[in-house]
């Protein structure tokens, strides 16, 4: 039993890196064969997204070779602005499924404003790393202590614009895909939430952690193969 | 839904669509030549109804802009109704490099048109289309609905139902031309059924997953007064326009295409039960216009419940799980021999019922209709 876990235990993150990348293909498949840009950027969105939390778990391991904060900052602000880039898209494209074509919260003028913020606030959260570990050299105690830590920074908008926008926007379209689509992601999302994102955790916890974001990976592919209506299994003809 | 399963090889012919490289005035070209070949070769019946079908982000209201766009080329007055904005409906013709002269539609729109467009007030909707058709009373007018979604989602299925039969006898009383589109994926399927029964015909576009590939796949769902190809057809779309390519490799559009074989019924490639109830739904629409003089357009129309207890097939082969199709029925609808209308008003308190009958249409279903009562008077 102990010998079936740990095994399983080593196999668990090659799944969780092989369902990201199938997802990051299957995204830019179906981006190509779409059309219109909103939902092109919708797609591609979900690709970037598993492409992000691929290079976190590289970022990871050069962490914890290195003991660079700047890196896992970057890092972090990179998973949050492909987040962000997804449900922007998804704002903008669940606008043209609404039947009044309503522009939620401003949409097309305040996706500026919070782009602004989550690219500064990365940035920032990332100079400050810089300059801590350059004058004491280890990790700043502001940076990812606790959920309201300076590292945390770029999440706090994203989160915000995400939680506030994304559900009113769902549920102004009418669209079954884009439902699904979001629905898919935002499982995801609160799955990696349950886990965070802190190096440390990865490192303690290796099964149970991939475990749930082996689980997660899988949200993120079913969030992308829901934009595809029609699946034609080989050789039933249906 | 696709009928043959997994996808051979694409063939390396290709057609792209170039504006002018296809005359004709007889009949009112879609703007896009490949599709007008699909349709039967000269672009579809005059006054007839097309809907285009397809999920969000495909692009069908492309379609439209070609429509357009063909329609003030040679002339034509083009109305085109849309729930955008004139300016975000120029954004895409942009994208598209559909010409700039397109512009010179009559707009009823959300904003920037002649007309503002409001969707829930269905009656001054058909007024503003009608005040617009009277004004330009001359020669074949062209009209494009881009807006068909918003009312289904904000009217009743009934009213949006008399809606669209006004408005395609409107177009029709007016010498025009009509292409609609409906987002799939957004509505029941019984109200998508519907609306393609109300329509003289439908382009399916979507996409499918095949293997490792996604597919964007294009077929004539049905084109009354035509003989469209059959088929599904790889689409995209480029500088130059609309590129199809066959997804099978059997056809090829763009080439003059021979006469469609002959297909005994045998040929009828279907499983067992499904053989069974076309066979069934094949007397039965004989036996409604042959013996009992039905109308060609009431002929043979089943519903499901009759058509188990006469041909003793399963339930579950015509009944789907959460009231969808079951797998014999979508066998037959997949292959076109058959076809599937909502009927309103046919159930106590005003329900709806679904029925089922040959698509008699087809030429090669004609021909097995025809088949089965040789020896009298042909269906024509």
């Amino acid at each position: 039993m102990g010998v079936a876990l740990s095994a399983l235990a080593s196999i668990v993150p090659f799944l969780y890196v092989a369902v990201l990348a199938y997802t990051v293909y299957l995204s830019i498949t179906i981006r190509r064969a779409l059309s219109v840009g909103e939902y092109r950027k919708q797609a591609m969105g979900v690709g970037l997204i598993a492409l992000a939390w691929i290079l976190l778990l590289v970022n990871y391991g050069v962490q914890a070779i290195t003991g660079s904060y700047v890196l896992f900052s970057l890092g972090f602000g990179l998973v949050m602005m492909t987040l962000f880039y997804w449900i922007d898209s998804s704002v903008l494209a669940t606008r043209r499924t609404d039947p009044l074509v309503r522009d939620t919260f401003c949409w097309s003028r305040l996706r500026y404003v919070l782009w602004g913020l989550t690219v500064t606030a990365t940035l920032v959260a990332a100079l400050l790393a810089s300059y801590y570990q350059a004058t004491s050299g280890t990790e700043p105690p502001f940076m990812f202590n606790g959920q309201y830590g300076v590292g945390y920074m770029p999440a706090w908008f994203v989160l915000a614009a995400g939680v506030i926008a994304l559900p009113v926007s769902a549920r102004r379209a009418r669209d079954s895909l884009l439902r699904r689509n979001i629905g898919w992601l935002g499982a995801f999302v609160i799955l990696v939430q349950v886990v965070g994102v802190e190096p440390s955790s990865i490192a303690n916890s290796q099964f149970g952690i991939f475990g749930v974001l082996f689980i997660a990976s899988l949200c993120l592919y079913q969030s992308a193969r829901s934009l595809v209506p029609h699946w034609i299994a080989r050789g039933t003809g249906n | 839904m696709c009928p043959m399963g997994i996808f051979p090889s694409l063939q390396e012919v290709m057609f792209i669509s170039r504006r002018g490289d296809m005359e004709n005035d007889r009949l009112p070209s879609t703007g896009v030549p490949p599709l007008d070949r699909l349709l039967g070769g000269e672009g579809f019946p005059e006054k007839s109804a097309l809907l285009v079908i397809g999920p969000p982000g495909v692009n069908k209201e492309a379609l439209g802009y070609w429509f357009t766009s063909e329609g003030l080329r040679k002339g034509e007055p083009c109305l085109y109704v849309t729930r955008l904005s004139v300016r975000e409906v120029e954004k895409d013709w942009d994208s598209l490099g559909v010409a700039r002269a397109a512009r010179g539609a009559v707009w009823i729109a959300r904003d920037g048109g002649q007309k503002k467009l409001n969707v829930r007030d269905l009656p001054g909707l058909l007024g503003q289309i009608r005040a617009v058709l009277e004004d330009s009373s001359k020669g074949q007018v062209r009209i494009v609905f881009d807006a068909l979604s918003s009312i289904l989602m904000l009217n009743s299925l009934d009213t949006t139902y008399e809606f669209v039969d006004n408005l395609i006898a409107q177009a029709k009383a007016h010498n025009a031309s009509l292409l609609a589109t409906l987002e799939e994926g957004m509505h029941p399927a019984k109200t998508q059924t519907a609306m393609q029964q109300a329509f003289d015909g439908f382009v399916e576009m979507s996409l499918f997953r095949t293997g490792l590939k996604i597919l964007p796949l294009l077929r004539i769902g049905k084109m009354r007064g035509a003989n469209p190809l059959q088929g599904y057809y790889v689409f995209s779309f480029g500088a130059e326009g609309m590129k199809l390519e066959p997804a099978y490799g059997e056809d090829e559009i763009g080439k003059p295409q021979p006469p469609p074989p002959e297909i005994p019924p045998a040929a009828v490639n279907v499983g067992a039960e499904a053989r069974v109830v076309f066979d069934y739904l094949t007397k039965s629409f004989v036996e409604d216009y042959k013996a009992n003089k039905i109308s060609l357009e009431q002929s043979g129309w089943r519903t499901r419940t009759v058509s188990v207890k006469a041909t003793g097939v399963t339930i579950t082969a015509l009944y789907g799980e959460g009231g969808r199709f079951g797998p014999v029925l979508k066998e037959l609808l997949s292959s076109g021999l058959v076809e599937t209308r909502y009927f309103l008003g046919q159930r106590g308190r005003g329900g709806e019922v679904i029925k089922m009958r040959v698509a008699y249409e087809k030429e090669h279903v004609k021909r097995i209709v025809n088949d089965i009562g040789r020896g009298e008077e042909a269906v024509p």
